[in-house]
């Protein structure tokens, strides 16, 4: 009961700190604008080739437009094509790491198509797979306008697809990702880095106050009293994400369609870890000012090694941060990828929480410290 | 005896904040710790409520031991801390509540102890404010009424008056008396002599983290040797009154200003003597004032410096 007592009245006091709300709300607003419309396309510009491996067994008409497509000027300086023969040389080029996806035509793509049935360009890669989403889907797009096959049979789609390699896959109903829908992402998750500020204020004491005297003669455990905080600084963290959500959805049309409870739920996990490493530095660190400069290091290089600076440059290392684990789930939920990617990132998040918060209770029951 | 400390030992590194103290506290009394800045009062409150982590002793509070049974006794005392510790993101009457409810107080019994509390420390009128639109002194009051609005036995205030006007002072210490007639015990530690010695039952003089004194008011002027000091007035002062009164065993000095005469004698004499000297030298008392050695005379006298040093 004192624990959510300490909760609620943590909620209140963080919604009343309207300092705090403005940096949460107004910088994630301001920035996403500004990479979503004005940065987006100079960064997807300025980057290195990204390397595709390319199967084309299909002989009829989408293989062959879809070939003079591929191979166009526009995507010549995005994408470095490499052949392959077959779906399982594609698939072995993954894992060796020679290209980042596989585009693959089945043999008999068109021919089905043609028929009325169903079929599928096959995506598959452990990174850089949203780019030629959006560029096969490109494709689609500009086939479907001519008044041939496609208007006769129907719209090819992507299906979902499951097994040992990894990939990441994408729904029917999808939109592809626009710059705005990307950063809309990546900014919200780097700017609740800097939630971790109220996990340092749990552990450190204020200079100016005796609080921690007070909080201290109170008849409540410290354990108490600090997962009763947690609980309320992580509620105040996910109720400026919704907020911050409704304006990106309905101010700029950003993409947050997908699984409401998916995405609640990734965002609850990545407020937690968020204030857990502001824990987590609190205790380390003697000093708040000292505190509150590592954690805005922190947010800045979870957020650049996790893609929120450019979309394609992120780095092998992004997989150890929240940052990219939460980015799966939200992407995952809102454009289809597999149950199995998702899973593994949920459980990502799930470890991270129970690391941050482990090794802060060590230290916690190992040193007495005076002020919690 | 509702507090019993035996043996507190208490270091910051390598220096000895508390110095073995030992000290016992009887339910109903105002205790005094009096020490200069620095002295180790806060440290030995903090040690005893158990903020901050102690080397060795032992703490009985209420018959129980703080070190096992804290979160019971706890339920038992309220501290009022030597600097403000109020949330300015909250009113008056939302702190209070705050407290309240984490002393496990509810429902009617929350809403009454509040606004007695409230009520109480003269800050009901203005318990929709925050504590940032307050004065100084209304701030320490509801410091106070956070610490006391589930009725505790016992009361620890920390130098509750530092830096505010005479009247919210004033204001403070009655509340104080009011709160012992209601039958609470306190502990109050200040650097103010003039504060302990209206206020306090028993006093405990500490320096450098000892207790160098102990008991009553009258029972530490008895530290003060040697010397009292009377002040006479006379209606015939003379020569021969004087001379008198000098040539007495034991007096140290006598000086005329006017008609008075200021002597200052061993305590082995008494003040009895001295008024027969000078009624048998015909000298007619008009009146007579004993200064008193106070807690600073005390203090200078054990420590060799002031309070205030």
């Amino acid at each position: 009961m004192k624990i959510l007592i300490a909760a609620y009245y943590e909620f209140l006091k963080n919604l009343r700190d309207i300092k705090i709300g403005v940096i949460l709300l107004v910088f994630p607003i301001i920035t996403v604008y500004l990479l979503g419309n004005a940065i987006g396309s100079y960064f997807l510009n300025d980057i290195d080739k990204i390397p595709v491996g390319y199967v084309n067994e299909d002989n009829g008409i989408i293989g062959a437009e879809f070939d003079k497509f591929l191979h166009n000027k526009e995507f010549a300086d995005k994408l470095e094509i490499i052949n392959y023969s077959s779906q399982e040389e594609g698939e072995k080029a993954i894992n060796a790491g020679l290209v980042d996806a596989v585009v693959y035509l089945p043999s008999n793509l068109s021919e089905e198509v043609t028929k009325g049935t169903k079929q599928s360009i096959i995506l598959s890669g452990k990174k850089n797979v949203e780019l030629l989403e959006s560029i096969t889907s490109g494709f689609i797009s500009s086939y479907n306008s001519l008044q041939a096959v496609i208007s006769v049979s129907g719209n090819p789609e992507f299906t979902r697809y499951t097994d040992s390699v990894k990939r990441i896959f994408y729904t029917k109903d999808a939109t592809i990702p626009d710059m705005m829908d990307y950063y809309s992402v990546l900014t919200l998750l780097q700017t609740l880095i800097l939630g971790g500020i109220f996990g340092v204020f749990i552990v450190t004491k204020s200079a100016d106050s005796d609080m921690h005297i007070r909080i201290n003669s109170l008849p409540v455990s410290r354990w108490q009293l600090i997962i009763g905080r947690v609980i309320g600084s992580t509620l105040y963290l996910l109720l400026a994400a919704i907020i911050y959500i409704f304006v990106a959805k309905y101010l700029y049309h950003a993409n947050w369609s997908g699984d409401i409870l998916i995405i609640l739920g990734a965002l609850l996990a990545f407020c937690v870890i968020a204030v857990g490493i502001g824990i987590l530095i609190g205790l380390l660190v003697p000093s708040f000012t000292t505190a509150l400069m590592i954690l805005l290091l922190i947010m800045m290089i979870f957020g650049t090694v996790s893609g929120s600076v450019t979309p394609i440059n992120s780095s092998d290392i992004g997989i150890i941060t929240p940052n990219y684990h939460a980015k799966i789930l939200l992407f995952g939920t809102i454009y289809g990828y597999s149950k199995q990617v998702m899973l593994e990132s949920a459980l990502w998040l799930a470890g991270l929480i129970a690391v941050i918060y482990g090794f802060s209770a060590f230290i916690l029951r190992m040193v007495k410290y005076d002020n919690i | 005896m509702i507090v019993e400390i035996k043996n507190l030992i208490k270091r910051y590194g390598n220096k000895l904040a508390v110095d073995n103290v030992n000290m016992r506290i009887e339910k109903g009394e105002i205790i005094g710790l009096l020490g200069p800045n620095g002295a180790g009062k806060t440290t030995l409150i903090n040690s005893i409520i158990g903020v901050t982590e102690i080397q060795s002793g032992e703490i009985n509070i209420f018959g129980k031991s703080m070190l096992k049974d804290s979160l019971e006794i706890k339920n038992r005392i309220g501290v009022v801390p030597q600097n403000i510790a109020l949330f300015n993101e909250f009113s008056a009457i939302e702190n209070v509540t705050y407290f309240g409810r984490l002393y496990g107080l509810r429902g009617i019994e929350l809403r009454e102890g509040v606004k007695r509390a409230l009520e109480f420390t003269n800050l009901w009128e203005r318990r929709k404010d925050s504590p940032k639109k307050y004065s100084g002194g209304m701030q320490r009051r509801l410091n106070i009424a956070c610490s006391i609005v589930h009725k505790p036995e016992l009361i620890i205030m920390d130098e509750p008056t530092v830096g505010i006007d005479p009247q919210s002072r004033n204001h403070i210490l009655e509340s104080i008396k009011k709160l012992n007639e209601m039958g609470s015990t306190i502990i109050y530690t200040s650097h103010y002599m003039e504060e302990v010695e209206n206020l306090c039952t028993r006093v405990v003089i500490i320096d450098n983290g000892r207790v160098i004194a102990e008991g009553t008011k009258e029972r530490l002027a008895e530290y003060v040797q040697e010397e009292q000091i009377a002040e006479i007035e006379l209606a015939n002062l003379s020569y021969t009154i004087t001379e008198a009164v000098k040539n007495l065993y034991g007096v140290k000095e006598c000086t005329l200003l006017g008609s008075k005469m200021t002597v200052v004698f061993d305590k082995s004499n008494n003040i009895a003597k001295i008024i027969n000297a000078i009624a048998n030298a015909g000298g007619i008392i008009t009146k007579i004032n004993m200064q008193e050695a106070n807690l600073e005379d005390v203090f200078l006298t054990l420590t060799g410096k002031t309070l205030r040093d």
